[in-house]
């Protein structure tokens, strides 16, 4: 396995999962990851990096720079103001959790969607979106008591 | 049961939205075609044939060793020959600040230098030009149109038959025209003496670059509405760009966010009287940053309203939507006035960060119960804030505890950078 699909088979669902999180389309997260892949081979591949988190967040500014671009030529949608309903299975709490994170700002949702989901450092989130450490912290915070208050009158949830 | 981080975190990572594995296979067998990876996809299929096209001529190039440093100011894109990672990297537009002619458009002029080698790079957006010749020093020097197109949009015509050049002639044959192009030896990087800020100047051709590198604004400056205006002065006067005294103030609000530099102003003007005027000299420049934090996302406090002549003390933490934050330490009334203070002025969130009152300067808008207007919200400088009322309407603003519920609304925040332009030889 060249070094081209062994990132691509390591890292391919993680940044589709980013761009669902971000774009709230799925169709649009399939084009923006392929894009981001087609951008990694394109600029990055030849790179040297002296660990493979570093590696993986150069990925992910990568993807966030993709998001930048599609956003300032699609209007972003606003998520319906509907409730969320409580799921009624485990297989269905992933969506739940998804819908609950489209209701946040999208900085929000990008910083929430690196943190909980990649595993990022708030550092390394910083350096991905391009911000402070404060700004991160702030946003992570925002978040949290956003999707506090959307998740916890959840029945059976947690 | 509360929902703590940590179970939100457990919750999260437990139960991943879920994604077919079909789109990757896919993906993985069309990259991986004899073609070099030209795929079909809905969107964005020239960009995705220029990227068959790049792999193919980068895999030759470097093979051949002809791929050498490029680097164009500000910001950059880098490919060095040893693959050595560089955060500048992007492949983004390039600014649209080049030589405009009928029947052609050069972006920008660049040269660099690596391995002892210097190469000349004219990124135009046409990929048919003729005869395209660099003359230096009286020795004409043909540019060969280069395949590695980086950006998906520029060709580049580049030559590694020169020494580092100053100034010399670029001159086409089809479309005709010729244009002096001179090039400064130096970038001139100038960090600020506080505050973590860079600021910076770069003279390219007949163009100078201004700009700043501002972690801590950037995300307020990039998600709300900001302008920064530069002024130049030295000796405590304004100057404009030919040396001579001025008191008008420029502005911009350009941002190159994928490059690591943020370029807030370009001042198209001959980089040879810009180096002249100001060699040697300490150029200090101001910008003013207005972020309006209106889009709700601020933290409030609720403080208190005290008695007229009453004087309030406490610790109340307020939010801006740039991470900062204001802690308010005092409110004191006065009729219909109440005056807010701050202690440490502004500090950065978490941080404890003051910004250096020596060379730095804010001022903020609070607004009361979300809302800002010329009566009910107010100004103030590092320290004091003031709010006006209208006439008897203090009370009926408050809640049921006599306490306004106060937040930041705009933000102004000056800063002074002392530059020293050198450009040596």
């Amino acid at each position: 396995m060249d070094e081209t699909e062994r990132i691509v088979r390591k890292y391919y669902d993680d940044i589709m999962r980013y761009f669902i999180c971000r774009t709230r389309d799925r169709t649009s997260a399939e084009d923006l990851t392929q894009e981001t892949f087609l951008r990694w081979i394109r600029y990055a591949r030849d790179l040297r990096f002296p660990t493979e988190q570093k590696r993986r967040a150069y990925l992910y500014t990568i993807a966030s720079n993709v998001c930048m671009d599609y956003f300032s030529s699609h209007t972003q949608t606003e998520p319906l103001e509907e409730d969320i309903p409580a799921p009624e299975s485990d297989g269905e709490l992933a969506i739940v959790l998804e819908s609950a994170l489209a209701k946040l700002p999208d900085p929000q949702r990008e910083a929430a969607v690196l943190y909980y989901y990649s595993g990022f450092r708030v550092k390394e989130i910083a350096q991905i979106q391009n911000v402070t450490v404060s700004a991160v912290k702030s946003r992570l915070k925002l978040a949290r008591d956003t999707l506090r208050q959307i998740l916890s009158d959840k029945e059976g949830l947690f | 049961m509360k929902l703590t981080d940590k179970k939100l975190k457990k919750l999260l990572r437990e139960h991943p939205i879920p994604v077919t594995p079909a789109g990757k296979e896919e993906f993985l067998k069309q990259i991986q075609t004899k073609t070099g990876g030209i795929i079909m996809k809905k969107r964005n299929l020239r960009l995705i044939l220029a990227a068959a096209i790049v792999l193919i001529s980068l895999t030759m190039l470097v093979s051949a060793g002809a791929i050498a440093y490029y680097y164009r100011t500000p910001g950059g894109l880098v490919i060095s020959p040893d693959g050595a990672a560089s955060s500048d990297i992007t492949d983004t537009s390039i600014n649209d600040s080049g030589i405009r002619g009928e029947g052609y458009h050069i972006h920008t002029v660049t040269w660099a230098e690596a391995d002892g080698q210097t190469t000349l790079a004219v990124w135009a957006e046409e990929d048919n030009l003729e005869g395209l010749t660099a003359i230096i020093d009286g020795k004409e020097i043909p540019l060969i149109k280069n395949t590695f197109n980086m950006t998906g949009k520029l060709t580049g015509y580049t030559t590694t038959d020169i020494a580092k050049p100053s100034v010399f002639t670029l001159s086409c044959t089809n479309p005709p025209f010729s244009q002096t192009i001179s090039f400064t030896p130096e970038e001139i990087m100038a960090e600020s003496s506080s505050n973590g800020m860079i600021l910076f100047g770069s003279a390219q051709g007949n163009k100078v670059y201004i700009g700043v590198n501002a972690p801590y604004f950037l995300d307020s400056v990039l998600s709300q509405t900001a302008t920064i205006d530069f002024v130049f002065t030295q000796d405590d006067e304004a100057i404009d760009n030919e040396g001579n005294v001025y008191s008008s103030v420029k502005s911009a609000s350009n941002t190159d966010r994928e490059t690591s530099l943020m370029v807030w102003q370009e001042y198209e003007l001959p980089a040879v009287n810009f180096i002249t005027s100001l060699a040697s000299k300490n150029v200090e420049i101001m910008f003013n940053m207005i972020d309006a934090c209106s889009n709700g996302t601020a933290i409030s406090a609720k403080i208190p309203v005290p008695e007229n002549g009453e004087t309030l003390t406490g610790s109340w933490e307020l939010l801006g939507c740039d991470g900062f934050s204001y802690v308010l330490d005092s409110v004191t009334r006065n009729d219909d006035k109440l005056i807010y203070t701050s202690a440490d002025g502004i500090t950065y969130h978490g941080d404890n960060y003051t910004l250096a009152a020596d060379n730095s300067y804010h001022s903020a808008a609070l607004a009361v119960n979300g809302a800002w207007s010329e009566v009910n919200g107010g100004g103030g400088d590092e320290t004091d804030y003031e709010i006006r009322f209208d006439s008897g309407v203090i009370e009926s603003l408050a809640d049921e505890n006599g306490m306004l519920d106060i937040c930041v609304y705009m933000l102004r925040i000056g800063f002074i950078g002392n530059w020293h332009l050198d450009f040596g030889e």
